[in-house]
């Protein structure tokens, strides 16, 4: 079983633990597991060249954060230098890295997240409470990579007519803006039109009927359960103070190795299943 | 094409007015500030930088603050100290420099940054407003009263005593307001 077979309750309140966790526990030993879980596990479900690209605009939104914060907050006692007669020190710097770090994580466990839930998932846990927020939902996921490929579209359609085609930037920025004009208009064209062909089915009319086959079995619970107790063991193990952190005005960082090893596991939890199954998969391919 | 050197030119210029307004400086060079010697000074005041409420309500004091090195035991991170007055000096760069010279670390918003128009302290040696409880700052003080004007704004006269004081309650000691 990997992360994806899972039924949707199960890997929802998987997500929303390591989410959580990732979010209100201010501790590097948190946000280090929560990075690398999130790290091994996209490096196992997408492919080297996007996984690198992502990777790309991930330390660099880490790098921003953790330069920008020293530039705020001039707490510390470790002064570095001094800019217009400010002090940018060591604890404000480690604080961003870790600020930074717990975005990274944070975003990385939103795109797992996107590759392992897919529409069905969502319209079975919205669906039958709030079709219109599962709408939404699914609707603002598709509209992103519909968007490109329109782009795309629209860029060849320029290209063929020989619009496209000059070599200087301030000549391509001009022909961009065409291609952004023509982009909208023609979003905005599509949304009227998805909406009048929803009205014209009779969406909102009346009750809505689901097909799906998901299955609560017993692996799930067993998911489940382990989930919600390594969870709670790093949440209780956090709120009594074991994983404390303090940067200003001096670093005082206190990690216990066992709620640390309980959330590093339920963070590593996919990678293992992920590994396990490719392991599994050559077993068997040996066998033939 | 021509109109191509634009965007590489508005670059370079904004980098060079980004390097042009901004100021590093080695921690040497910032501490190295040395004050004048108060013996042939025709004009000179009194400087003290006083945390002493903090050891009267202890408890409500941020907990990473419990350190000699942060809150003297004596309560002063200054005692009375004499310093020069020199031309154009206000309370504030007196306090700036005498910081700096001791190497207390002293961080401010700038005049520019509220609407006051006056330097406001935020900290000194990392005791920091709301480090001692939600109505706790600094505040100043000049032979006992509390101007009406910002620190960076009141321009001592010969042989005035200047107080920076840590209240860990403004409302209640009437030292009045804190810029």
């Amino acid at each position: 079983m990997r992360l994806s077979v899972f039924h949707p309750v199960s890997s929802l309140i998987y997500f929303a633990a390591v989410l959580i966790a990732t979010m209100f526990c201010f501790s590097p030993a948190i946000q280090i597991c929560s990075v690398v879980g999130a790290l091994l596990e996209l490096f196992m479900l997408e492919s080297k060249r996007e996984f690198f690209r992502n990777l790309r605009f991930t330390v660099v939104v880490w790098l921003a954060v953790a330069v920008t914060n020293p530039l705020f907050s001039h707490k510390g006692v470790t002064p570095l230098f001094f800019i217009n007669g400010r002090a940018f020190t060591l604890e404000a710097l480690l604080y961003g890295v870790m600020l930074g770090g717990s975005l990274s994580a944070v975003i990385m466990w939103f795109k797992v997240f996107s590759k392992v839930f897919d529409r069905e998932r969502l319209l079975y846990i919205f669906g039958r409470k709030t079709p219109k927020l599962a709408l939404i939902i699914t609707m603002t996921r598709g509209f992103v990579p519909k968007l490109k490929a329109q782009y795309r579209r629209i860029c060849d359609g320029r290209k063929c007519s020989g619009t496209y085609m000059s070599e200087s930037r301030i000549e391509r920025l001009k022909a961009s803006c065409g291609i952004f004009t023509a982009l909208c208009s023609s979003t905005l064209e599509s949304a009227v039109q998805t909406g009048m062909s929803m009205k014209a089915r009779g969406f909102g009319t009346g009750k809505r009927s689901f097909a799906h086959s998901f299955k609560f079995r017993f692996g799930d619970g067993v998911f489940l359960f382990v989930c919600i107790l390594l969870f709670s063991a790093a949440m209780i193990y956090s709120g009594t103070g074991k994983l404390r952190a303090d940067f200003y005005p001096r670093i005082a960082v206190s990690s216990e190795p066992l709620p640390m090893l309980c959330f590093a596991v339920l963070c590593a939890i996919p990678f293992i299943l992920e590994v396990k199954e490719s392991l599994k998969w050559k077993f068997c391919l040996a066998k033939i | 094409m021509k109109k191509d050197i634009i965007v590489p030119a508005a670059v370079v210029f904004a980098l060079v007015i980004l390097i042009k307004s901004v100021d590093i400086q080695s921690v040497e060079e910032y501490y190295g500030v040395h004050c004048d010697d108060v013996e042939n000074a025709d004009k000179t005041v009194f400087l003290t930088v006083d945390c002493s409420d903090i050891l009267d309500n202890a408890d409500s004091l941020d907990e990473n603050l419990g350190d000699e090195r942060f809150v003297p035991s004596d309560g002063f991170i200054i005692p009375k100290t004499e310093y020069v007055l020199l031309e154009g000096d206000s309370v504030f760069s007196i306090l700036e420099r005498a910081a700096r010279s001791d190497k207390i670390p002293l961080d401010y918003q700038g005049a520019d940054g509220n609407t006051f128009g006056t330097v406001y302290v935020k900290g000194i040696n990392n005791i920091y407003e709301f480090s001692c409880g939600p109505a706790s700052g600094w505040i100043y003080t000049v032979n006992g009263e509390s101007p009406d004007s910002g620190c960076s704004q009141y321009v001592p006269s010969d042989g005035d005593e200047i107080e920076f004081i840590y209240v860990c309650d403004y409302n209640a000691g009437e030292k009045g307001e804190d810029k």
